[in-house]
């Protein structure tokens, strides 16, 4: 059981560095909902045996379909709405933002075991691969031009805390994850709704524009 | 405390009642009023009951959010405040209904009833919490509601910005709040307020959190220089709402006081010191504040600040008093105190009220466009009249009672206290009647100048009375002070558990020190009766003369001129005009610009004059904008630039993870 959380914490750092280099936002968000679904097998993996079956199912079935369906498909009505494909020129290219994917990464898997976390380790590489994912989602917010991509990132961001999420699960209340997912769904909302504001206004989905507003 | 859960349930369904009916206007006011009359009247109940048996409820019920607990107590300090939260919530509600109906079509009138019910809701929570995150929580629920109340009218600039000045002051206060429970929760290990009450506070030095609880509590209670919203946000707000923010909100800041007094240590003479210079600063400079002001709403406001700053005064000497070892003149101050904060509650409500009743009239707050309205609202006119004698604390209303005692407690205090502390009393009662003699001529001011002589304007002149919906609930705040003011025994026997807890006494002895005034019948009734014998006396000799001589009628000021004018008659500002600018200390001096007619056949000539706020115009006008220009160089970081923004995010969060990291690797 160990071993295939090892498995799938390894593939959710690939999937971040993945988003990192592809500038095909088709390709991007395809990775994004593969790894929603990857990461809605981690409850069940990582549950203790004796603990509450229904808690665990329902946390798993919630992120199958906000992150690894339901968002996903928002997002490529959104590509097919404003006709965007491509993301060009983002402000960090792509091989520099893999480096600074790679640097974060490294530094939070040799880094993670000194943070004082104060529940028990469920896994060694939980902590080092949220960190790493959240790294990923900023790095992808604060680098690229298209609405659409950012999105993306903040999707990847989410998905970094919803690992972390997990450290703590077993005693956090079902509030709290409820408003994790409720706080990503309104967030892709509001952002689905600035898109096309964007892209209504400017005719195109670079927040660049935005600047345009500054008072 | 069933009956008292029972009203908050009630609230807040009316609430979201009338906000569900916000498309049948009509239907949605008379649920949003009918749900507050009979929450207050249900929540007087227990209110009662707790200061005439001088026990306390008590109820715990699970609650989820972390560090927070639904703790609720009522006991005889709350009990206090929420008689008089709920006794002016009927007649204001009700007021409130008839005030609202030209606006029945308007959008946003269900929202507006549900911030009503809820501010009520939230502030009776205010009062009862018993831990310190609720009690924070209820806090900022009733600055937000208040602050809806208050800009209901948001389409006139002033009032937004009345609005904003408000919620400002508000949250900077909170602020400060919060520190101060973070610090005493932290050395008590629990926000509950027993806890903290059980480590009296621990190693948080009690200076630095009376402090705190001065400034942040201060801020809802007007003490100077924190008054700056007062004088905004009541004329602002729609009057029913004005009179209970008037009348308990601000009293909600005195509360929140006199809490933290009970949780800390016995407080040394110089907290009370503190107390009693503050409150007789905020009188002085309240009343001096109220004679200058044209608005009649502004000038009730300024009014409140001055009796805020009476009653904190009273609670100074209480404490100083408790701390110098003398606790029957404690008792009697803290008594009084308490007495005056029913008091003012009932007398603002109906002066708040009354003065709503006027404007609806005359649809103008300007006073010198009022006049002659006594023959044209005959019933409100009477009881706003009643309103400013209870206010400038003549018998037989309550004003005069609390008064009376706070008096009779300094001038104990200067004839038995030996040394600096009988001056510091002397001194007091100096100011305290200087204090008494400007409140009545501030009252006198406007009642006369509104009331009396020829219409100033046309509104006024065409000025219509309105029906009993409006002046019955009046008549019943007015009823009340007269009954407090002729029956204080009643009212203080009640009060006394609230006073005893305040002090650690026992209610007995905090009734022994007030003396003959509890006793029906005793010393104060009577001499009240026989202010009354000779005003009666007064009159008939007056009648008598008029019968003998008979009487002209003649317009008002006409003086024999052959074409009389309203023009002739004094004015507002005329009336106080020698006091301010003679009398009145130059920081309080209001600022006027005079065009004297000259020549033997004088042309045109101009006065005007402009209240200034010493605390605004010196104080915290300069801070804010020196404040909001510093900030101004920061601007250039604002790029525009979304990913520039998030950039800035990710570099905190970034140098906040590499500080944790360093900080745990050892």
């Amino acid at each position: 059981m160990a071993t295939f959380a090892q498995t799938v914490f390894i593939l959710v750092v690939m999937i971040d560095f993945f988003v990192l280099a592809s500038s095909r936002l088709k390709a991007a968000i395809a990775a994004v909902a593969a790894q929603g679904a990857l990461l809605a097998l981690l409850p069940l993996l990582l549950a203790p045996q004796e603990l509450h079956v229904l808690h665990v199912l329902a946390l798993s079935l919630g992120a199958l379909l906000v992150k690894g369906i339901g968002i996903p498909f928002l997002l490529r009505w959104a590509m097919r709405e404003a006709s965007v494909s491509r993301e060009v020129e983002p402000v960090v290219g792509y091989v520099p933002s893999l480096a600074l994917g790679g640097l974060g990464v490294m530094l939070a898997f040799a880094f993670s075991a000194t943070l004082p976390i104060p529940t028990p380790e469920k896994h060694p590489y939980l902590v080092a691969t949220s960190l790493s994912t959240v790294w990923t989602g900023l790095l992808l917010v604060v680098s690229r031009q298209k609405a659409v991509s950012q999105v993306l990132g903040f999707l990847v961001l989410e998905n970094g805390v919803f690992v972390f999420g997990l450290l703590l699960s077993d005693f956090m209340p079902w509030m709290v994850e409820a408003g994790v997912l409720l706080d990503l769904f309104a967030a892709v909302f509001v952002m689905g709704i600035v898109i096309f504001h964007i892209h209504r206004t400017f005719s195109s989905l670079d927040t660049g524009k935005l600047s345009a507003l500054r008072d | 405390m069933s009956l008292y859960i029972a009203a908050l349930a009630l609230l807040t369904g009316g609430a979201f009642a009338a906000l569900g009916l916000s498309a049948r206007p009509k239907l949605a006011v008379a649920v949003a009023t009918g749900a507050a009359v009979l929450a207050c009247a249900l929540g007087l109940a227990p209110s009662l009951g707790v200061l005439a048996s001088g026990g306390a409820l008590d109820l715990s019920l699970p609650w989820n959010p972390p560090l927070a607990a639904f703790h609720l107590r009522i006991d005889p300090l709350a009990a206090a405040f929420l008689v008089p939260l709920f006794a002016l919530g009927i007649p204001a509600s009700l007021f409130g209904a008839w005030y609202l109906r030209p606006q029945l079509g308007r959008r946003g009138l269900g929202a507006f009833l549900c911030a009503y019910d809820l501010f009520l809701a939230t502030l009776a929570l205010v009062f009862a919490a018993r831990d310190a995150v609720l009690l924070l929580a209820a806090w900022e629920a009733m600055a937000i509601t208040s602050f809806l109340l208050v800009s209901f009218d948001h389409q006139e600039a002033e009032v937004r910005r009345a609005g904003l000045v408000y919620l400002v002051a508000s949250h900077l206060g909170a602020a400060f709040l919060f520190a101060l429970f973070l610090l005493l929760g932290r050395e008590a290990g629990s926000f509950d307020l027993d806890a903290i009450a059980a480590v009296r506070g621990g190693a948080v030095a009690p200076a630095l959190a009376f402090a705190l609880a001065l400034v942040g509590f201060g801020v809802k209670a007007g003490l100077p220089p924190l008054h700056l919203w007062l004088p905004e946000a009541h004329p602002a707000a729609p009057s029913h709402v004005s009179a209970v923010m008037s009348g308990v909100l601000v009293k909600a800041g005195v509360y929140g006081i006199l809490r933290v007094v009970t949780l800390l240590p016995p407080p040394p003479v110089a907290h009370g010191v503190a107390l009693l210079l503050l409150g007789l600063a905020g009188a002085l400079g309240g009343i001096t504040l109220a004679l200058g002001q044209r608005d009649l709403k502004r000038a009730l406001a300024c009014s409140t600040i001055e009796n805020v700053g009476i009653l904190t005064a009273a609670l100074g000497t209480a404490l100083s008093a408790r701390a110098l070892g003398s606790p029957a003149l404690a008792g009697l101050a803290a008594l009084a105190a308490l007495f005056h904060v029913w008091n003012h509650a009932l007398m603002k409500g109906l002066a708040f009220l009354s003065a709503g009743a006027v404007v609806h009239a005359t649809h103008t707050r300007d006073l010198e466009r009022m006049g002659g309205l006594w023959a044209r609202l005959p019933a409100v006119g009477a009881l706003f009249l009643a309103a400013c004698a209870a206010l400038s604390a003549l018998p037989p209303f309550n004003g005069f009672a609390s008064e009376w005692l706070i008096f009779t407690a300094l001038l104990r205090g200067a004839v038995s206290a030996p040394g600096a502390a009988g001056l510091c009393a002397a001194l007091a009662l100096t100011a305290l009647a200087l204090v008494s003699g400007l409140a009545a001529l501030a009252f006198t001011r406007l009642a006369g100048v509104a009331l009396l002589g020829e219409p100033r304007s046309e509104e006024a002149r065409s000025a219509h009375a309105p029906g009993p919906a409006a002046w019955g609930p009046l008549l019943a705040l007015a009823l009340a002070c007269l009954a407090l003011g002729l029956f204080p025994g009643a009212a203080l026997r009640l009060l006394a558990p609230a006073a005893g807890q305040l002090l650690d006494l026992p209610p007995a002895e905090v009734l022994a020190s007030a003396g003959p005034a509890v006793r029906l019948g005793g010393a104060l009734p009577r001499g009240v009766l026989a202010f009354l014998a000779l005003g009666l006396a007064l009159e008939l000799w007056r009648r008598r003369q008029v019968r003998r001589r008979g009487q002209a009628r003649a317009e008002t000021w006409g003086c024999g001129f052959t074409r009389a004018s309203p023009r002739v008659q004094y004015t507002a500002s005329s009336f106080s005009q020698l006091l301010l600018s003679t009398l009145a200390p130059r920081l309080l001096q209001p600022r006027a610009r005079v065009t004297p007619p000259r020549g033997v056949f004088p042309g045109p000539a101009r006065f005007e004059q402009r209240v200034q706020d010493p605390a605004e115009e010196r104080l915290f006008g300069p801070l804010f904008h020196a404040t909001a220009r510093r900030f101004r160089q920061l601007r250039g970081l604002q790029s525009g630039k979304l990913n520039l923004q998030l950039l800035y995010t990710l570099v905190t969060l970034v140098a906040l993870v590499v500080l944790l990291a360093l900080r745990s690797a050892p």
